[in-house]
């Protein structure tokens, strides 16, 4: 069981995400970062899908209410428990007061529980979104508990092999969607250069701080998911991720693959990308 | 045949999803009505499907992470194919009537009142004189897309959106009217508000709305909008 001290930048308890609701105007939610938040379950011998605590850039301080084993995953982080660094990346075992303090986070970390954390479960999934679970965050003085796990813990020294180094490249790989076959020759072209993430980055959306200018007329309102980048009226490039709404009016010009949404969740503003473009068929 | 089985593409979305768009430019309930009964056939002849969205001209279909969208690309043809030749189980369609008191919380009433020249009464009753269509549901968990408005009650949406417009709110904008079902940030004119819940996550379904089902509004004076917001089992006819 953790309390919640204080709670960071943006807290949240994520899982895989909600599936089966989309019809009904409800966002896919799940881990921005699904490959970390597999990560941290595996290091604790859950399944990859289990909810964990989402942190973005400024984590939260939490109180170890009792023992229990939990694992951090970060591409680059900073934290401290009881006063001294944390180790990321590796099972901890948390005492009765332990305090644990994740301070500066690059871009989104992962703390999972061993039996996974037992809270509110709405429409089949922990994911907190605005309007469908009661709180769309975690705040300060929450308790959470986590489920019992079936077996005994044996697996100590759990060893997962992860490369962090996929992270650190400006590489966004992406499919063409029906817009972008619309679009002049000359701003296909632009679409080679490099961007850098603008401010207004959140879970719903990243933007791109460069703007493309262009005569695309909007569309009848059409499917979207996490990964479509849309191009405005206004020649703003928005890339939409995990609490996206299901339908969007903007022309769609690009499909993220999803280990760029990955990616793309841990870059902060102001760092740069590069789309480039894959053929579905040469996967 | 419904432009639904012939006029179609299929298309890779993601790495995981297929895309099919029609070429209808409008909504046409009985291609919703088409795409509905398909996608009840779909998930009966496709256990790997993971979630489906539909709009009035598309559908995306995401299957589990690792399926083969090729092949997924090939049987969806004849998937069309053996839905056009079967006999199509199409949804019934059900009329819900809504209550709503428009006086007391129709915070744009007046302004839409003094642009047009209609007067308060005459909006409320040209509202509510008319069966709606359910274009769809989005934009917010189980938000009401609603249509035609009659024409001299089309009204563009507000240039600085409201922080915050209350649950139950029912709105306009351009040729559309629509219904909030949670509080939330909002730029359509607000006419009125509905005391009755349309989108509850403690339910499964949470809505019982679907594309293509008719809807009705009933204004209700304050009195009865308070008793139905403090008992909302209480049933409405």
């Amino acid at each position: 069981m953790i309390e919640i001290l204080s709670s960071g930048f943006c807290t949240s308890i994520q899982d895989k995400g909600r599936f089966n609701y989309t019809h009904f105007g409800v966002p896919l939610s799940g881990a921005m970062d699904q490959n970390l938040s597999a990560l941290a379950n595996l290091l604790v011998g859950n399944a990859e899908q289990s909810a964990v605590i989402e942190m973005t850039f400024a984590g939260p301080k939490l109180k170890c209410i009792s023992s229990c084993i939990i694992a951090i995953s970060a591409v680059k982080a900073r934290g401290n428990l009881n006063g001294k660094p944390v180790q990321f990346n590796k099972q901890i075992k948390l005492e009765k007061n332990d305090i644990l303090h994740i301070r500066q986070i690059e871009s989104r970390a992962y703390l999972a529980i061993r039996g996974g954390f037992k809270c509110e479960k709405k429409l089949e999934s922990y994911s907190q979104y605005k309007g469908i679970t009661e709180k769309q965050r975690l705040f300060k003085g929450d308790v959470i508990e986590s489920l019992q796990s079936k077996e005994d813990f044996n697996k100590k020294h759990a060893s997962v092999h992860y490369d962090i180094g996929f992270y650190k490249d400006e590489i966004i790989e992406v499919f063409c969607l029906p817009e972008y076959e619309v679009l002049s020759k000359s701003l296909r072209m632009k679409f080679n250069n490099t961007f850098s993430i603008a401010s207004q980055s959140n879970r719903m959306a990243y933007q791109l701080e460069e703007k493309i200018v262009n005569q695309l007329e909007g569309i009848s309102s059409k499917p979207v998911i996490p990964g479509t980048v849309q191009l405005t009226p206004k020649g703003n490039i928005i890339i939409l991720m995990r609490d996206a709404q299901v339908t969007g009016g903007y022309p769609r010009i690009f499909q993220l693959t999803e280990n760029s949404i990955n990616k793309l969740s841990q870059k902060p503003p102001k760092a740069k990308v590069k789309f480039k473009i894959k053929d579905f068929n040469h996967e | 045949m419904n432009v639904f089985c012939k006029e179609y593409k299929i298309r890779q979305y993601s790495e995981s999803s297929l895309i099919i768009s029609w070429s209808n430019k409008k909504f046409d309930p009985d291609f919703v009505y088409h795409q509905q009964a398909f996608i009840t056939f779909l998930k009966k002849k496709d256990s790997h499907i993971t979630y489906l969205i539909p709009s009035f001209n598309a559908l995306l279909i995401n299957y589990e992470g690792q399926t083969n969208i090729n092949s997924k690309k090939v049987q969806m043809h004849s998937h069309i194919k053996d839905f056009s030749k079967s006999k199509i189980q199409f949804p019934e369609v059900e009329t819900h009537q809504i209550p709503v008191c428009y006086e007391d919380f129709g915070l744009d009433l007046k302004v839409i009142s003094e642009k047009t020249g209609l007067g308060i009464s005459d909006i409320i009753q040209m509202h509510s004189e008319r069966t709606y269509t359910l274009f769809f549901i989005g934009f917010l968990p189980g938000f009401l897309y609603l249509g035609q408005l009659d024409e001299s009650l089309h009204f563009p949406r507000k240039e600085t959106p409201r922080p915050e417009v209350e649950q139950g709110s029912i709105g306009i904008a351009e040729h559309q009217t629509g219904i909030y079902p949670n509080a939330s940030p909002g730029g359509w004119q607000i006419i009125g508000r509905t005391p009755i819940n349309i989108f509850d996550v403690n339910n499964n379904p949470p809505s019982s709305y679907k594309p293509g089902d008719k809807i009705k509004f009933k204004p209700i004076g304050r009195t009865e909008f308070d008793k139905l917001i403090n008992n909302p089992t209480i049933a409405v006819e």
